[in-house]
Formats: C-alpha cells, sequence, structure tokens
C-alpha cells in the first residue's frame, strides 16, 4: 500500500505543475491587471510602472513562472496584491470554513442520498420510485444559486428559523450546506438506485432470501452493503468537487471560504491569492482521487492493490 | 424588452412616495452597526489607494468637512481659515489637542507632510487636485500654510475629500507599502481593528474624541457606536436580504426590485438623496465610425432617458443632459433644451446625413444588474434608428484594460465626483488612453476647464463650464444618461442616518435605538 501511495503521489508532483502552469497563464493572458486595479486611472505613468516592476509583471510570463516556482519552493506564495498580507496564510485562514461547509455538505448528501436511492431500487417503479426520482431530479436540475436564495429567502426571512448569510453561529452552516449537497445527492441517489438494482439481482441475495432471512436483513446486510461500494468509491472524487463547487455557495451566502475569497480575487486579478488558491484545489482534487481508490479497498475486501497497477 | 413598460407604474409610484427621512429620540451609547457596502475595500491609505471607501469617514479627519445636504463648508480639524484674495494661499488655524489613535499629537507639522506627499506626483495619490500645490508649511503648531501655484476655489472642496484624510506620518513611513493594509491611524472617531480581505473591516470607538461644535455633524464627542462593521456583500440581491434579516443595519447598493419589497416592510426605510454621479456612455472617438459628429448627435437623441430612468432606476434617478449633473452648482440648465428629449426622425436623418453603413457597434459595461439592464435598453433604442449594437458585460479590471487598448466603440460608466474638474481628463485631454480613454482632442475645451478650475471668481468659473458644457453639447464626446440617487436601505433601530449628496458617510451622529 505504502509504495502504492508513494506512487501515486509521484504521479500528483507533474499533475500540479500543469495546472500551476495553466493557472499562472490563464490569469496573466485575460485581460485586465492587478496595476489597472490599484492603481487609479489618473496617477501618473511613473506610479503605474513603479507597480508593474513591484510587481514583477515587466518580465515575460516564462521568467515570472520561475521566480513563481522559485518562491515557492522556498515557501513563499507572495503577498495578496490588494490586501499586503500572505497569500498562503490568507488562504489557510479561510480553509477550515470551506472544508466545514465541503464535509458538512458530503455527509448530509450521503444520509439523504443512500436511503433515497435504496428505497427507490426496492420500490422500483411504485410510486414510491417515482417521488423518489422526482427528488432526485429536482436536485439535480435546480443550479445551486437559485435554491441558495430560495432557501434563504423561506427559511432565512419568511420563518426566521435560520441564519440568512455569513459563519457567526454554527446554525449558519445549515442552508449552505443543503444548497451544496443537493447536486452531490442527486448524484449518489442515483447511482445507489443503479447499484441496488443490480446488486438485488444478485445470486447471493437469491441464496439469503432462499435461507429464510428476514428481508430486513437481506437488504440490509448483504444488499446495501454492497451496493454502497460505488457511492463511497466516488466519495473522494466528490470531496474535490464539493469544495470547487463551494464557489457559488460561498458566495451566495457569504461564506467565508476560499471559494469567496477566489472569486473576489479573479475579480481583483490579485494573482498570488489566486494561484495559492486554484493549486490548494488541485491538491485536493489529488489527495481526492487517492482517498477514493483506499476506500474503494476497504469497501471491498476482494481489492487488493497489487503491485505496479492501480485497484 | 416589454420589461421596463410593465415596470413603469410601480416605478412611478416609487419615485412620488421617496421622501426624506426622520429620526427621532434621545442618542443612547452603544452598539454595533453593521453596514452592507456594494463596493469592496481598497488600501485604507489616504495618501495612495485605488478608491477610498466609507470607513475613511470613521477612520480620518480632514481639515473642513462638506455638510452632507446643503454642501456647506464646516470646520473640521481646521477650527478657521483665510484665503487670500488671489486664492492661492489658504492659511488654516487647527483645533489644539487632537491626538491621532496611536496616541501621538496631530499637528500643522503632520497636516504639512500628508500635502507635501501628495503634491508629489508620484506618491500615488489617486486625484491630480494636490499637484498644483506649491507648498505647504508649518509656521507654528497649529497653523498650516497651503500655497497653490495658480488661483484655486476648489481647494476647500478638495480639502474636505474623502482622499484629503491625515494618516499617521510615522505609522505610514514605519509600515512603508503595507500602510492601510496592516493597519490605518488616523485622528477620526473611529480607530481601525480588522480588515478581513473581501469581506469586512472594523472599526471601534475612540473614547476621547473631540471636536468643535459645529452644525454637522451635531454630536462632536466621542461616537455613540461602539463598534461599526463594514461588510462588502457583492451580490444586491443578498445585501436586501441582509437588510431584511437585521443582519446590517444600513445597506447601499439595492436593486430596484429589492428596493420594492424593502419598501412594504415595516422595520426599515428606504432613504434617498441627490448625488452628483452620472451614467453615461463614453465613445471612442478614434473609431472611424463615430468620428462624425452627426452619428454621436444621432445617438444622443435616439436614447430615451426617461425610460431607462422609469425601467432600471425604479424612478430614483434623474435623466441627464449635459455634461455636469443637476447637483453641480455649475450645471448648465440649458442643456435640456439644445435637442429633443427623443427624435428618432431626426436621429435617422442625421444618421443618413453622416452617410452611416451598417456597422456594429460594441458596446462594454460591468456585469453588473444595472449596467446590463441600460446597456440592453440602449442596444434596443439605439437598434430603433439602425443602428446595430453589440453588448459586452466583462468584470471592471478587463473593462479599463478594453477602455486602455480601445477595443471598445462605447462604454458604459458612472463616475462620481464633486467637481467636474476631477473627472474631466477621464473625457478630454492630452494624456490618451489614459485616463482620456475617451480620446476627445479639443483643446479649446481642456484649456477651459484649466482656466475653470483657476477662475478667481464664481461669476468667471460658472461662465468657464458653461462655455465647457455648450462645447459638449456640440460635440457630443459623451452620452449622458441619468444621475442616480443614493438609496440607503436603513433599519427603524438605526438613528441620526444623513444620507450624503456627496458620497459621505460621516457615523458621529448615528446611534442604535434599543
Amino acid at each position: 500500500v505504502a509504495r502504492y501511495l508513494l506512487r501515486k503521489l509521484a504521479m500528483a508532483v507533474p499533475a500540479i505543475f500543469v495546472v500551476s502552469i495553466a493557472v499562472f497563464a490563464m490569469l496573466r493572458l485575460a485581460p485586465g491587471d492587478p496595476v489597472s486595479y490599484v492603481v487609479p486611472i489618473f496617477a501618473p505613468e511613473e506610479v503605474r510602472q513603479q507597480m508593474i516592476e513591484k510587481l514583477g509583471l515587466h518580465r515575460p510570463i516564462y521568467l515570472q513562472y520561475l521566480y513563481f516556482v522559485a518562491a515557492v519552493s522556498r515557501g513563499d506564495f507572495g503577498l495578496s496584491i490588494t490586501t499586503g498580507q500572505d497569500a498562503l496564510g490568507l488562504v489557510l485562514k479561510r480553509l477550515p470554513a470551506t472544508l466545514a461547509l465541503g464535509f458538512t455538505a458530503l455527509v448530509l448528501s450521503l444520509v439523504i442520498a443512500v436511503p433515497l436511492g435504496a428505497i427507490g431500487a426496492v420500490y422500483r417503479n411504485s410510486l414510491v420510485d417515482q417521488a423518489c426520482s422526482l427528488v432526485v431530479l429536482l436536485s439535480m436540475a435546480v443550479p445551486p444559486f437559485w435554491l441558495g436564495l430560495m432557501l434563504v429567502l423561506v427559511f432565512g426571512l419568511h420563518f426566521g428559523w435560520l441564519p440568512v448569510s455569513g459563519a457567526d453561529s454554527w446554525h449558519g452552516i445549515v442552508l449552505p450546506a443543503v444548497t451544496l449537497a443537493a447536486g452531490g445527492m442527486a448524484l449518489s441517489a442515483r447511482m445507489m438506485r443503479t447499484a441496488m438494482l443490480e446488486v438485488l439481482r444478485q445470486e447471493y441475495v437469491t441464496t439469503a432470501r432462499a435461507k429464510g432471512l428476514h428481508e430486513r436483513a437481506v437488504l440490509f446486510r448483504h444488499a446495501m452493503r454492497n451496493a454502497l461500494i460505488p457511492v463511497i468509491s466516488v466519495l473522494g472524487i466528490r470531496l474535490g468537487t464539493l469544495i470547487g463547487g463551494a464557489v457559488i455557495v460561498e458566495t451566495v451566502f457569504a461564506w467565508p471560504g476560499i471559494g469567496w475569497l477566489m472569486v473576489e480575487s479573479i475579480v481583483r486579478r490579485d494573482y498570488p491569492v489566486v494561484q495559492v488558491v486554484s493549486l490548494l484545489l488541485a491538491v485536493t482534487v489529488i489527495a481526492g482521487n487517492l482517498v477514493a481508490d483506499i476506500l474503494y479497498a476497504l469497501a471491498d475486501p476482494r481489492i487488493r492493490y497489487e503491485d505496479g497497477a492501480a485497484p | 424588452m416589454l420589461a421596463y413598460r410593465l415596470i413603469l407604474p410601480l416605478a412611478l409610484v416609487l419615485a412620488l412616495t421617496t421622501s426624506s427621512f426622520a429620526q427621532p429620540g434621545t442618542p443612547v451609547r452603544g452598539g454595533q452597526l453593521n453596514v452592507g457596502l456594494d463596493i469592496d475595500f481598497l488600501k485604507f491609505d489616504p495618501v495612495n489607494t485605488g478608491w477610498a471607501t466609507v470607513p475613511f469617514f470613521a477612520i480620518y479627519d480632514s481639515l473642513v468637512l462638506k455638510h452632507p445636504e446643503t454642501g456647506q463648508i464646516l470646520p473640521h480639524l481646521a477650527e478657521s481659515w483665510k484665503v487670500s484674495p488671489d486664492l492661492r494661499t489658504f492659511m488654516f488655524k487647527l483645533r489644539p489637542g487632537v491626538k491621532f489613535h496611536n496616541g501621538k499629537p496631530f499637528t500643522a507639522k503632520e497636516a504639512a507632510w500628508f500635502f507635501e506627499t501628495v503634491r508629489d506626483r508620484k506618491s500615488g495619490h489617486p486625484w491630480a487636485f494636490w499637484f498644483d500645490l506649491e507648498s505647504a508649511t508649518a509656521p507654528d503648531d497649529l497653523t498650516l500654510v497651503l500655497k497653490s501655484k495658480q488661483p484655486d476655489p476648489n481647494l476647500l472642496d478638495h480639502a474636505a475629500h474623502i482622499y484629503s484624510g491625515f494618516p499617521d506620518p510615522a505609522t505610514r513611513q514605519q509600515l512603508g507599502e503595507r500602510y492601510g493594509q496592516a493597519t490605518a491611524v488616523g485622528t477620526g472617531p473611529f480607530r481601525f481593528v480588522e480588515w478581513v480581505a473581501g469581506d469586512r473591516v472594523v472599526v471601534d470607538r475612540v473614547p476621547d474624541y473631540q471636536r468643535r461644535p459645529v452644525p454637522y455633524p451635531k454630536n462632536h464627542g466621542p461616537a455613540y457606536l461602539d463598534r461599526i462593521v463594514y461588510r462588502y456583500i457583492a451580490d444586491p440581491a443578498q445585501r436586501a436580504i441582509e437588510l431584511e434579516a437585521g443582519k446590517v443595519q444600513l445597506a447601499t447598493g439595492l436593486q430596484i426590485q429589492d428596493i420594492l419589497r424593502l419598501r412594504s416592510r415595516s422595520d426599515l426605510d428606504i432613504v434617498t438623496a441627490p448625488t452628483p454621479n452620472l451614467f453615461f456612455i463614453g465613445t471612442n472617438l478614434d473609431r472611424p465610425a463615430l468620428k462624425d459628429v452627426r452619428v454621436r448627435q444621432a445617438m444622443y437623441i435616439a436614447i430615451d432617458r426617461e425610460a431607462i430612468v422609469k425601467a432600471v432606476f425604479g424612478g430614483l434617478a434623474t435623466p441627464v443632459y449635459g455634461w455636469l449633473t443637476p447637483v453641480d452648482p455649475e450645471y448648465y440648465r440649458d442643456a435640456e433644451k439644445r435637442y429633443p428629449r427623443r427624435d428618432l426622425t431626426r436621429a435617422k436623418a442625421l444618421l443618413a446625413e453622416a452617410g452611416w453603413k451598417d456597422v456594429e457597434l460594441t458596446l462594454i459595461g460591468y456585469t453588473d444588474p444595472i449596467h446590463k439592464q441600460v446597456m440592453e435598453i440602449v442596444q434596443e433604442q439605439l437598434g430603433q434608428i439602425g443602428m446595430r449594437v453589440r453588448v459586452e458585460t466583462v468584470d471592471r479590471a478587463t473593462a479599463l484594460q478594453r477602455r486602455i487598448d480601445g477595443t471598445m466603440d462605447l462604454w458604459l460608466f458612472m463616475y462620481y465626483s464633486q467637481l467636474g474638474t476631477d473627472v474631466a481628463p477621464i473625457f478630454v485631454g492630452p494624456s490618451i488612453p489614459r485616463p482620456n480613454s475617451n480620446r476627445w482632442r479639443n483643446q479649446t475645451a481642456w484649456d477651459l476647464i484649466a482656466q475653470a478650475a483657476h477662475a478667481t471668481t464664481v461669476e468667471e468659473r460658472r461662465q468657464k463650464w458653461t462655455e465647457i458644457q455648450k462645447i459638449v453639447l456640440e460635440e457630443v464626446p459623451v452620452i449622458p444618461i441619468a444621475t442616480q440617487l443614493a438609496v440607503w436601505g436603513v433599519r427603524k433601530e438605526v438613528r441620526g442616518f444623513v444620507p450624503s449628496r456627496y458620497g459621505a458617510l460621516y457615523v458621529n451622529d448615528i446611534w442604535l435605538a434599543k
């Protein structure tokens, strides 16, 4: 397992490099620059030039990138152009909020998706199944920004049960987590339903029933456990998308995480902050994939890490 | 595109019911005010920042301040002043015993340092108005003398500007470029506590704050509020929701559809004030299609400003036909009579005379609901005279870049300034394309603006500005659309709030009813 993990980690390094180059180039090739943002339009040209040189933007892009890599290798991710704060520190300060939101949404989506998918499969083609499918369809179809606003209007404003924004209290996480969970929940529920239908057709399930096992035991002990394997195996991948997907939800709910920071930093062309967030997201996705592999093996004991091959 | 016609009745009702704001009661101390803003914060350094935001008014004091309703210049850190007849020498007597938030004394020496710093073009000061200063001296601790190279009738206005608050020179020198980011030290009624990037700024009351009693603010002692949290809430819908939920008690930059909803609530008020901001369409005069003045005149009379005001601004704006806004004392009232309000037949005739060919024009604006709506209506209205307009919404940085590069024909923009002189370089003058991205090369207008800026009498200044506005009306380098009212949503518990015509948010009179 250790060799497998090391091999995976080694493969992650070039992936992170590719992401860093892509983000670095895209930021600089996009119209607009941080200098125009922080230097007023009325400022004399010499002030503008001073800022360009200070930020190193007078150098060719490849040279800027090499300077960036050299600095990062020393642990220096640069200072935020607009706030002057350490870019890495700024991002790390916001990371716990995003992780909390991502994990809560993940757990929430599973708690809803697994029973929903299982019930749909057990009662397939019935009214219950159709009701479950409708919930899944709506969760998948409704855009997160709209769902977020609707939840705020109903539960935040109309009933006044939950905060409309921010992370000032523990229950402030409920609405953003529900919003973020919706899309993933739908995906997991569909996956669960399909896997459950597949498992229920397996011979060992028929055998269990033939042995006279109670239907509840058949479903929970034999069917669901195996049907969960594909659902669990994509959890790691979903963690990455959840954190990436938090960009919209965090903006809607003024949730002080890295997604919101990313949006604001892109608008401000705050290169160092965007670069740190992008790298962090890349690392999260890669780590998520790794976690998915491990979960896959844990969920199914038949799967072993073969030498030189992915599971 | 029928949307704006459908909203007219509502808009009309709204415009008619917009009223002044009364907040009775005896002030009480304490509490935290949360303010929702529509603009993000940037460096809190009056000497060098891209733009200043309302926390500046809490952290910094200036020599004088402008009454938010009358515009009268009032004493602030300067208790009195004398102006030489040639409008070149200004002697200020400063209030004794003033201290910075770190306990260091504020004297004429610190004030002179500020002016000596910002008169240097390399200081990074965002406005050019201090570049004409010849010297700033402090003969004694309480006397500040400013000498201008030329007569400067606007100096007191500029001294009241948000960018003319005094930072502590020692802290600024010590922190260098990090000043205004790591901390900000002024003499205002609140001290800087924290800036959470992209989110909020927190300031706390200065307990020993004392100023001379003046008509405004009424409270010349320590502020009533313990703390103010200024929050940048990017999404206007979210800003309105937070106001309704009471998470912010004061919010600006509200959309018309939210205002309609907020008005029906009994726990908050919508408060307005006229301001000297101008929504306009700038033209790239280097584009062959726009070089013929008849094309620009045709556009000017094809745009139905009143429809835009009603549809987009819900009546909380006024159509503008000239370069300056009606709030400006030099506003040329006959500007409204120069052209018919809207005349599509004449507009088409002007285009025909100019030999208009079917060229598609690109209009850029921000990714902001108001910009989008204005641009869509302009697109339709110009389409009615046979002009094809492609609308592109971009972020701020991209918009500025494209204005500089000239990769646009028309640009929707809103500027805010107390004085036309200050923003004129955006439209005219030798510095092309930055800041003159309009690329209007009219030497007569440019000279008149300089003359108006240094006119020694009110009459002379007014006459110059009238001439400038007449030229602008003939040449149509920009197409004015509307001036928007400052709109604030104010929860009932907030008292003592006065919306400013000049973009200020003085906080010393504000208190929270229990």
